[in-house]
């Protein structure tokens, strides 16, 4: 048909009107998006068209449960691989049984004395609901736990061992700087030199710089304020890495896998070791983002207006509840929360 | 893991178990919104992608290949049929009633609270959206999302739902229309700014040039 005869219905059947709708920039959207400009006359019906094929694209895939997808597979290799029935021992094979289960036995005495050599005594520092701690390391770096957070280190550091910790929750890292020739590729640095967080399915290698790394049930991120930072995902079969600059967010999560990487005001991401947030004409934007990003709330705004207000100010709290209606009276806003959604309004 | 789908498919009818797991990791989030779509439950969605994949592997000798994209419709047509004969088996294993067995097979529960709704629209306004997606049936519901979510061409929706495809034409072209009739005006309003918003961006970008 005709496309200048196009009624609404026939914009939102049109397949390539669909990609238009989908992404703009695509070959489709572009020459859409010409032909829209040279014929106003059908702007209307195109617009009301895409409004409804763009609300229906809002549809998201729920979020899958952690780990399900791990579980799953298991269950399905053990389905497929039975695990053959023992066979019924005759009385001549009963010795070589029983020397069967000794040599497992003599196998699996010396596999965990190997693992102690190789895994040395660990030291556990955790915090609590509501509770800071700093945690000064043997190489004189220093970590500030977030609530319900742990960090696992080896318990003895030599100048030659790997420097290396595990995290789950959230911590600040300030890692001090060893290298003492530049390095290029800091991934392939020596164990020693190199300053490595194991969180999730993250290996988050530094030299010596300032970041933080939250990793909740899900999700996984890092935060970057200045220097380096190379940001590594390895699963059974993929390797995925990245080199993150200074102002930089990746992300990971169990729905979302594979590393993504998005810019934000870190110094607003760092805020809660210091117990303040400090806003220079911040809008409203970012602290929508942060508070999604941060304390997993569902944030909206009633009028896309008021994210463009800004914020002044230092508000002297980081806990969601006192932030908002902190932020509601700057901003002169109302706040509605109902469980994780928040939403903005106009006061009254 | 940048394998083309089809490429991946090859490899697992060849046999190849690493090809195998890469399939079913990449299918799987896909596969299981669907299967809860269809049938609102967690278990019997897990338990039939199970199934399939089980069968997949046991029968990968006897499939043929499959043309680059057709792997993930042909996942979810065979999930389909799977689901429906679980469902079909289960009513039967209960002692359920026949004809409400035929129902919940032919007629999978297609809620409408799965579609979540730009973040952007209120609450009420979102209640409304919702309960326009309740005005279509089930047919129609599953039709709309598996364009609009899952994005596949009519040709595919018609292969997956078991119709010719001038019918999956049809079916989401009254699904529209009845989505059309049922969206107050406010709602409208309020998408309606949004792509203002969006053709006023592009003709500044346009007109800097």
């Amino acid at each position: 048909m005709e496309l200048t005869r196009y009624s609404v219905d026939d914009f939102l059947l049109d397949e390539s009107f669909q990609a238009y709708v989908a992404d703009a920039e695509s070959a489709a959207g572009l020459a859409w998006q010409v032909w829209l400009r040279e014929h106003p006359a059908k702007q209307a019906e195109a617009a009301e068209a895409h409004a409804l094929v763009r609300a229906l694209h809002q549809a998201r895939r729920p979020a899958l449960p952690p780990r399900l997808v791990d579980t799953e597979f298991q269950r399905l290799q053990e389905a497929i691989r039975p695990v053959p029935a023992w066979p019924r021992l005759r009385s001549q094979r009963r010795v070589r049984g029983v020397v069967g289960v000794l040599s497992a036995l003599l196998l699996l005495f010396l596999g965990v004395s190997w693992w102690r050599g190789q895994h040395p005594p660990t030291v556990r520092y955790a915090t609590g609901a509501g509770q800071h701690r700093t945690v000064r390391l043997p190489d004189g770096s220093v970590v500030v736990l977030n609530a319900n957070s742990t960090l696992t280190t080896a318990a003895h550091w030599t100048a030659s061992s790997a420097r290396e910790v595990w995290l789950t929750g959230e911590g600040y890292f300030q890692v001090k700087h060893l290298a003492t020739k530049p390095v290029a590729d800091i991934a392939a640095a020596p164990a020693a030199v190199k300053f490595v967080v194991h969180a999730a399915d993250l290996d988050i290698a530094v030299l010596g710089t300032q970041f933080d790394v939250n990793s909740q049930d899900s999700t996984t991120k890092v935060v970057l304020a200045s220097g380096k930072v190379a940001v590594a995902r390895r699963t059974w079969l993929t390797r995925e890495s990245l080199l993150m600059q200074p102002g930089d967010l990746v992300e990971t999560s169990t729905a979302r896998p594979q590393l993504s990487r998005r810019q934000v005001p870190s110094a607003l991401y760092l805020a809660w070791t210091k117990g303040f947030f400090e806003f220079h004409q911040t809008p409203l934007r970012d602290i929508v983002q942060l508070l999604r990003d941060t304390y997993a709330l569902r944030v909206s705004a009633a009028d896309p207006a008021m994210l463009s207000q800004q914020v002044s100010g230092a508000v002297a709290v980081t806990k969601a509840e006192l932030l908002l209606p902190a932020l509601a009276e700057i901003l002169d806003l109302r706040v509605v929360r109902t469980g994780d959604a928040v939403r903005f309004e106009r006061a009254r | 893991m940048s394998l083309p789908d089809n490429s991946l498919w090859e490899n697992v009818l060849a046999g190849d178990e690493r090809a195998f797991e890469a399939l079913f990791r990449q299918q799987y989030p896909a596969l299981y919104g669907y299967g809860l779509r269809l049938t609102g439950d967690e278990e019997m969605a897990k338990d039939g992608i199970q199934e399939l994949f089980q069968r997949l592997w046991q029968r990968r000798a006897r499939l043929g290949q499959l043309a680059e994209g057709a792997v993930r419709p042909y996942l979810f047509k065979a999930l389909r049929h799977q689901l429906a004969n679980d469902a079909r088996a289960h009513t039967r294993r209960a002692g359920w009633h026949t004809a409400y067995a035929a129902e919940l097979a032919a007629d999978f529960h297609y809620s409408p609270e799965d579609f979540l709704i730009a973040q952007e629209l209120s609450e009420a306004q979102r209640v409304q959206l919702l309960q326009a997606l309740a005005q279509l049936s089930n047919r129609q519901r599953e039709a709309i999302y598996l364009k609009f979510f899952d994005g596949f061409a009519y040709d595919r929706i018609a292969d997956i739902m078991g119709l010719n495809p001038q019918s999956a034409r049809n079916l989401i072209y009254q699904s529209l229309h009845v989505l059309r009739q049922h969206l107050p005006p406010a709602v409208w309003l309020l998408l309606l700014s949004q792509w203002a918003l969006q053709v006023r961006l592009f003709f500044n970008v346009f007109t800097n040039n």
